[in-house]
């Protein structure tokens, strides 16, 4: 072909014939799409053509690239009229053709995009019926003629179809004087129109998306309205626009040619608006780049779609999952073991593991999807969307075990980095501050938003993992399952991890059986500083090896524990993924007392009252009856759903195994209205043991290759930490003060940040910080009264021998201590104060808290003292402890109090 | 002599059928939108949600301390569903207009406040119930 011809092809004379072949093709496309499409059903039916009904996907293609190509090159066609003068050779009557012909192309090209039935056209319709009726007296008509005044798409549909088509060939006829295109125009125009219709094949946005986006030729207006008051000016400026192309055909020459450059100019700024919206807006009318991960500019399917699906596929018969069609179904709808709530047949699987769910092509479908959908990095996709747990997911964002905020701000705190073990921190957000490297090296780990890498069943190394780190449950099968897909021997799951309400223990004692180490404690295991290979031939009923090597040893386990009771029967919901407040420390944050259950006088509810989140885990339980009285928790209110109030008697049924307990009141032999313990808590009494570790040191070595919790990546400089001796001892007492209620409360503490810190050679410190800590080894009965009145380390001082020694009626405690005395703060290594000292500032990991003062510990050792002569439960003492006030008269003359 | 010729008796005909079906047209629009805005019947729903957003079917219920406000999720601007919010803000996925919690407009093009739904709280019940629209 010679170089002429080849521009006579393309030249800019050829667009009107173009664009007259091109909808000419649109048409009869349009037509043998119009047999499978269904405006009713609109979505479902595209669907159906994308997965299984091939021809008429490529159909539909013809149609779409069709249509655009007539637009572009009306467009140009236009430009061209302009360019060449030669609008003054037309009819008059022919001008008036074309131009009537621009507002009936927008139409039939948008009520084409509407036509699709997803998201963007229910946006796209909103806004159009809105610019529409903002039109004085005639909007409303003109709306409800073009776009209908119900959301059914019938109306759009027939204008679609009839109106606007004919409109359009008959003002083409008109304008070309030609019935039909030429065969030259078609020849050129086919060829196109195929192949793109072959390489990008127009898809469908699949889900309710926070990013909106009209089609290419009207993302320029998306963008303009973004920034104009009154939309409905646009509808004004595109009959201005028409009045100017008409009149360019009566001006003279000069003015004409003004106009015709206000308008290329228009066109062109236009066109650049246009490329910026598509191409730089993205979620949220945020500004992005289109190379960007999440950029998601315009979705078009490849030609691997118009492979045939194998005969058995189009076959099947698949479910409709919330009345739309997903392709997963077509392999995947034998995946069994999720309960009815989460089961494939009705919330599929792009609810929660994403992909596309409108592939039957196996790379395709899977590509974009997450294995591990409780991340919380993708949790607002999947568990977290609108339709399903979005308040959840909000609340979990700001609970203690996705925040670590407590951790954080202690561990600043120790690090000298905050005035105060307060504030509200996020373990996503610190830095590298040697306190936060610290973090990053040794606990880091431990949070919610910590991501699963890949689908594994929970054991002790398991951390983090968001929704599914409690609420996924594998069973044999599944984990049977696991093992053949990883083996290669299956090509798929079937026997999906069950999603659950039954959260385990083993869910929590990963990161609890560390630090405070209350999941080993309630179960009654101490560690010890044995290693894997001192218990090869371990005594099982003796010690546990764990995953990570550490050994520990049998303690007596919390008397819940030994009831069957798990983490999940006394801690619920609100606790456990927060009640959307941000909380700085656990105890806050913790709704549950003693007292809820263990009382004679409940407060209950029943579930009609009960919040939304109560009434759905009852259902889920099978729970009706609305008559029965649940018990909640005195402070807040909330209930606890596995205990009623019946016949006088407070029931629990276990949520593992049903089994149902019987609370037992507070004992009458309780001492709470013995003199200054009414301000004691349960904990104090009922505590058996509470782990301490005595004479930590955290050093940096900056050479050393370490690892960051948070990132999970290979660092270089690394914190260490070495402890001496562990202990499985009575806590330590201390004071607490609300200063909402003006009340203080005495609590067990353990050692907490007692600790020296190298940062580097010449940058040493030292904290003797202790922790209030529940340490979830309560027993039934209380432990002895010397085991407060008279143990060094109950009262603060460390280990050693606390003596009453009596010389010439003169009574006087004298304590000789075991460890010697850290330089830094001359106290031994296991106090908390110093015998019958006052403490000195900063010795807590809370604000409010302290050891006791010498007035409170006089009072402790007097009693001490009785104690050493009397038995606990002599009655003489106690009616003298029991009777208000308390005055040494009423002591005997043989009673020996201390002199200090 | 003629009154009238017929081309113009068949005009005038043509005339008033057409403007009677013209004005039948009208109409029949007018019925349609009825049933559209009478749609939202008084509803009921359970008061359970927590601090901040919740979207449930065509409104956001925002509880700020305890206390609670619902408005349409129509934009205000052009009438798209928003279903997005960040941080204390929600997003218009259209236009990108934003609203504060308590549905005023913090920046454009929307220039309206979202639209408030009155209800009742039924603390015996523990529920919320919507007013309707009318
Ligand atoms: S419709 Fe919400 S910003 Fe336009």
């Amino acid at each position: 072909m010679k170089l002429d011809s080849i521009k006579i092809l393309i030249s800019r004379s050829q667009f009107g014939y173009l664009s007259y072949a091109s909808f000419f093709i649109c048409i009869l496309s349009g037509i043998a799409l119009a047999f499978t499409f269904d405006p009713m059903n609109s979505y479902n039916s595209i669907s159906l053509m994308i997965l299984l009904n091939k021809p008429a996907l490529f159909i539909r293609s013809i149609h779409y690239w069709s249509a655009q190509i007539f637009l572009l090159t009306s467009v140009f066609h236009i430009i061209d009229h302009l360019l060449k003068r030669t609008e003054k050779d037309v009819k008059s009557s022919s001008w008036v053709g074309m131009i009537m012909l621009i507002p009936f192309l927008l139409y039939a090209m948008f009520s084409g995009f509407l036509l699709k039935g997803d998201n963007e056209a229910t946006q796209g319709m909103n806004i159009i019926v809105s610019v529409l009726n903002s039109i004085p007296l005639i909007g409303n008509i003109i709306s409800g003629t073009m776009f209908g005044t119900t959301s059914s798409l019938q109306i759009i549909y027939i204008n679609h179809i009839i109106t606007s088509a004919l409109v359009v060939w008959l003002l083409t006829i008109e304008h070309s004087k030609k019935i039909i295109p030429s065969a030259k125009s078609l020849l050129q125009v086919i060829p196109l129109i195929a192949l793109l219709s072959v390489i990008l094949i127009p898809s469908i946005s699949k889900n309710i998306s926070p990013e909106t986006k009209g089609p290419w030729y009207l993302t320029g207006i998306q963008e303009i309205f973004h920034w104009l008051n009154y939309p409905e000016i646009t509808i004004y400026i595109l009959f201005l626009i028409l009045v100017g192309i008409f009149s360019v055909k009566y001006l003279n020459n000069k003015a004409s040619g003004r106009l015709k450059l206000v308008l290329l100019i228009f066109l062109l700024s236009y066109s650049l608006v246009s490329v910026f919206a598509l191409f730089f807006r993205g979620e949220s009318w945020k500004l992005i780049v289109p190379w960007d991960d999440n950029a998601n500019v315009v979705e078009f399917l490849t030609a691997s779609n118009l492979k045939t699906p194998e005969d058995s596929l189009l076959k099947r018969k698949v479910p409709l999952i919330q009345g739309k069609i997903e392709s997963c179904m077509y392999c995947h709808s034998d995946v069994k073991g999720l309960s009815i709530s989460h089961d494939v047949a009705a919330i599929g699987c792009y609810s929660c593991h994403l992909g596309n769910p409108l592939s039957l092509d196996k790379i395709t479908a899977h590509r974009g999807m997450t294995l591990t959908p409780g991340n919380l990095d993708v949790a607002e996709k999947t568990c977290g969307t609108i339709n399903c747990h979005p308040g959840i997911l909000k609340r979990v964002g700001k609970s203690l075990m996705t925040s670590m905020s407590g951790v954080i701000a202690v561990n600043k705190y120790t690090f000298g980095e905050s005035k105060t073990p307060d504030g509200y921190y996020n373990i996503e957000n610190i830095g590298f501050t040697p306190a936060e490297t610290h973090l990053r090296g040794l606990c880091a780990g431990c949070h919610l938003s910590n991501n699963k890498l890949k689908p594994a069943p929970i054991d002790e190394l398991s951390r983090g993992g968001g929704c599914s780190a409690c609420h996924l449950n594998y069973q044999p099968e599944s984990i049977a399952d696991l093992e053949n897909l990883k083996a290669g021997k299956k090509s798929h799951f079937v026997n999906h991890p069950e999603i659950t309400l039954k959260v385990t223990d083993d869910h929590c004692f990963g990161c609890h059986s560390r630090s405070g180490r209350i999941a080993t404690n309630y179960e009654g295991w101490h560690e010890t500083h044995l290693n894997s290979k001192d218990v090869t031939n371990i005594d099982k009923s003796k010690f546990r090896l764990l995953q990570d090597g550490r050994v520990f040893e049998k303690k007596n386990d919390d008397v819940h524990h030994k009831a069957g009771m798990m983490c999940i029967d006394c801690h619920n919901s609100y606790e456990i993924m927060g009640d959307g407040t941000k909380y700085s420390h656990k105890e806050n944050a913790v709704k549950i007392q003693c007292i809820d259950c263990h009382t004679d006088n409940p407060s209950t509810i029943t579930k009609d009252k009960m919040d939304q989140e109560s009434q759905r885990i009852l259902n889920i339980r099978n729970k009706t009856d609305l008559n029965i009285k649940y018990i909640v928790s005195k402070g807040t209110g909330i209930p606890y759903l596995n205990t009623i109030y019946k016949d006088g008697r407070i029931i629990t049924e276990l949520k593992s195994s049903g089994k149902q307990l019987i609370s037992k009141p507070v004992s009458t032999l309780c001492g709470k209205d013995i003199q200054g313990h009414n301000r004691m808590d349960c904990a104090t009494c009922h505590t058996a043991w509470a782990p301490q570790c005595i004479g930590c040191h955290t050093q940096y070595y900056p050479e050393m290759t370490g690892w960051d919790n948070l990132t999970n990546k290979e660092t270089i400089g690394s914190w260490l930490e070495k402890d001496k001796e562990f202990y499985s001892d009575f806590p330590t007492l201390g004071v607490t003060f609300d200063p909402k209620s003006k009340n203080s409360k005495v609590t067990t503490f353990i050692p907490g940040m007692v600790l020296s810190i190298s940062k580097s050679k010449n940058e040493k410190s030292y904290k003797r910080l202790f922790a209030p800590a529940f340490s979830h080894t309560i027993s039934a009965k209380s432990v002895p009264c010397k085991t407060c009145h008279n143990n060094p380390v109950a009262l603060g001082y460390g280990r050693g021998e606390l003596k009453y020694v009596i010389n010439n009626n003169n009574g006087r405690w004298i304590f000789s201590q075991k460890f010697s005395n850290f330089s830094s703060d001359n106290l031994p290594e296991d106090a908390w104060i110093g015998f019958l000292q006052n403490s000195k500032n900063n010795n807590s990991t809370r604000t409010n808290t302290r050891p006791f003062n010498i007035e409170e510990q006089k009072k402790i050792l007097t009693i001490g003292s009785c104690l050493t002569c009397h038995k606990e439960n002599d009655k003489k003492m106690i009616a003298v402890l029991r009777s208000t006030p308390f005055t040494k008269k009423k002591l005997s003359v043989k009673c020996i109090v201390p002199i200090w | 002599m003629e009154l009238i010729t017929r081309k113009a008796f068949l005009k005038t005909i043509i005339g008033i059928t057409g403007s009677f079906l013209a004005y039948l047209f009208y109409k029949s629009l007018k019925i349609n939108d009825h049933i559209v805005s009478s749609n939202r019947v008084q509803s009921v729903i359970k008061n359970d949600f927590p601090e901040g957003f919740s979207f449930i079917n065509d409104i956001i219920l925002v509880k700020k301390n305890q206390k609670i406000e619902i408005f349409s999720d129509k934009c205000t601007h052009l009438g798209c569903k928003i279903n997005k919010s960040s941080g204390t803000e929600l997003v218009c996925s259209c236009h990108g207009s934003k609203f504060s919690d308590n549905g005023q407009v913090i920046s454009g093009p929307a220039l309206k406040n979202l639209k408030k739904i009155s209800f009742q709280l039924d603390n015996l019940r523990n529920v919320i119930i919507l007013n309707n629209e009318a």
